[in-house]
């Protein structure tokens, strides 16, 4: 698979804060990845330093498996943080610098900025906008010449539910285009909505990464209950496969090692002489999974 | 170089502000150095022997001194190129203020793009401004001098260039400022706050280190206005003016241009922005 963007062992200080701490990562081609962290994790230092804003302090990135360079980025659209504009300037006259920088033709203009509905408003200055249409002018910047990857920064913040809504639909589509996604995120929900990878990133440190849909399908917890539970529980307590017990309610819910079904389980149980009265597999969410990676480095 | 100008010049087309500075230098430049011959008249008329001060003017205005009359004015360190001056203090601490240099980098400009652009700005402002001043010079030339002949026409024209020069690495001196300092106001201050230090150190320290103190430097171009006048020596008043440009002052500012550039280039790019 080809590589979009490949990231090597990045590491960013800001005084004694270590803002991104050996990260490594690789986005494949037409995948739409996801970066997860609470405020704070290093997502936007990570952005601003593969977008050559932000200078590392050591590691190493390359886009499309090529040297760093001015030309590469001329192939990416981003939105980092907030909108970026002059502010005397219209949306046209805006996205003209940013065609000549890009040098992509201007004829381009009419048409991304009739994707995110601003056209109507195309002469208006920038800083007669609202938040919302700034963040939509920023989009409709980061599509100009038809980019091969977008990286959108938190792009719903600050906007409205209609908004929010109105974006996220906005990115799957252009990722059923084709072009590969980059976003950055503090939202599990926008995560999950929108993207096909997902690296979780806490205080700089990438906790975790893979398919989402994986991450959605794990099932390694099971509610269980019998008629008589302490009997249960020391079935449970022997059966090497489980690594967490604990009791709740007239129920236990147990923790399993990978690759462990309620199968399994059950049939260790009749194979004990024990009857279960109920069984439940707890699927768990992205934000549980998240919630509990961040835990879990916290201990 | 055309592109990186052009893309320089559609951050300001629609920037009223910079117009409104951009003629109001023009204004104020021309008003001072077409109001000089009628202030002069002004003088003549009051002092009751208006033939001396005729005299005084046409030697003002003489071909070829009358270039190395108004460079001087026009380049005067506390005087109106200031104004070009914060026009380009302006023109780059908005870049940091908005985060517009931000946005430059991730379309797609290296940050000595960033910068080029920005210099060639500064030499066309500088351009601009030699421009009005070699305007005005035949004006008052032709209005005012005895002989204009090719030869006296354009026989101090090198104090245009020298004016060039000066305006040039002044501007780049407040692009320097502007670059460590980011933040409009506070580039303002020390802008000013240095206009004014160093004079002072100028009056402390050994004259033979004076000339190398950046304004210094920048301003010895042009050392002095007119040299007829100048040259009537008494037995108290006796003392060689320089009535050329001198390669040794030219290459001294050249350096600090080029130290200018290079520092501004250097801090751009170690700064995260």
């Amino acid at each position: 698979m080809e590589k979009v963007l490949t990231i090597k062992d990045l590491n960013k200080n800001y005084g004694k804060i270590h803002a991104v701490k050996n990260l490594n990562l690789e986005i494949d081609k037409g995948c739409v990845f996801g970066i997860l962290g609470p405020n704070g994790s290093g997502k936007t230092t990570t952005l601003g330093i593969i977008l050559s804003v932000i200078n590392a302090k050591s590691g190493s990135f390359s886009w499309f498996e090529e040297p760093n360079s001015k030309e590469n980025r001329k192939r990416i659209g981003a939105i980092l943080e907030q909108p970026i504009f002059y502010p005397y300037l219209s949306a046209v006259k805006n996205l003209k610098i940013v065609a000549n920088i890009k040098e992509v033709s201007d004829s381009d203009i009419e048409r991304v900025l009739k994707i995110v509905e601003l056209y109507d408003r195309r002469d208006s200055k920038f800083k007669t906008y609202s938040y919302g249409m700034k963040q939509r002018l920023a989009i409709a910047s980061a599509l100009l010449g038809n980019p091969e990857v977008l990286i959108f920064d938190e792009p719903t913040n600050g906007l409205d539910p209609k908004g929010i809504a109105e974006i996220r639909e906005l990115i799957i589509k252009i990722a059923k285009e084709g072009i590969t996604i980059i976003l950055a995120s503090h939202l599990l929900d926008e995560v999950q909505k929108t993207c096909t990878h997902v690296a979780v990133l806490k205080s700089g440190e990438k906790l975790f990464s893979g398919k989402v849909s994986d991450v959605l399908n794990v099932s390694d917890s099971l509610e269980i209950a019998s008629n008589n539970l302490e009997l249960l529980s020391l079935a449970l307590n022997e059966y090497k496969n489980v690594l967490d017990l604990k009791k709740e309610h007239n129920q236990l819910i147990i923790k399993l090692k990978e690759g462990t079904s309620a199968f399994n389980v059950n049939s260790y149980l009749v194979g004990k002489g024990i009857v279960v009265t109920h069984l439940a597999e707890k699927k768990k969410s992205l934000e549980n999974q998240f919630l509990e990676l961040l835990k879990e480095r916290d201990d | 170089m055309i592109r990186l100008l052009k893309i320089e010049l559609q951050k300001f087309i629609s920037y009223k502000a910079f117009w409104f500075m951009l003629i109001f230098y023009a204004a104020l430049l021309a008003i001072m150095i077409f109001g000089i011959p009628g202030l002069i008249d002004y003088i003549a008329e009051k002092s009751g022997e208006p033939s001396k001060f005729r005299i005084f003017k046409a030697i003002v205005f003489n071909f070829p001194d009358v270039w190395q009359n108004i460079t001087y004015v026009a380049s005067a360190r506390y005087f109106i190129k200031i104004v070009l001056g914060i026009i380009v203090i302006i023109i780059i601490t908005n870049e940091f203020s908005y985060l517009t240099i931000r946005s430059n980098i991730i379309n797609g400009f290296s940050k000595k793009d960033f910068l080029l652009a920005k210099i060639e700005l500064i030499i066309v402002l500088a351009l601009f401004s030699t421009l009005i001043v070699f305007l005005s010079g035949l004006y008052l030339g032709f209005l005012h001098s005895a002989s204009t002949s090719i030869g006296d026409v354009f026989g101090k024209m090198i104090f245009l260039l020298g004016y060039f020069i000066e305006i040039t690495s002044y501007l780049l001196f407040c692009l320097l400022l502007g670059i460590i300092f980011k933040k409009t106001g506070i580039t303002f201050v020390v802008h000013f706050v240095y206009l004014i230090v160093e004079p002072i150190f100028d009056y402390k320290l050994n004259d033979s280190i004076t000339p190398f103190l950046p304004l210094n430097a920048i301003n010895n171009i042009i050392r002095t206005p007119n040299t007829s006048l100048i040259k009537i020596k008494t037995p108290d008043f006796n003392y060689d003016f320089q009535e050329f440009i001198s390669i040794t002052d030219v290459s001294i500012c050249l350096v600090y241009a080029m130290l200018f550039v290079v520092l501004s280039y250097f801090i751009l790019k170690r700064r995260d922005i």
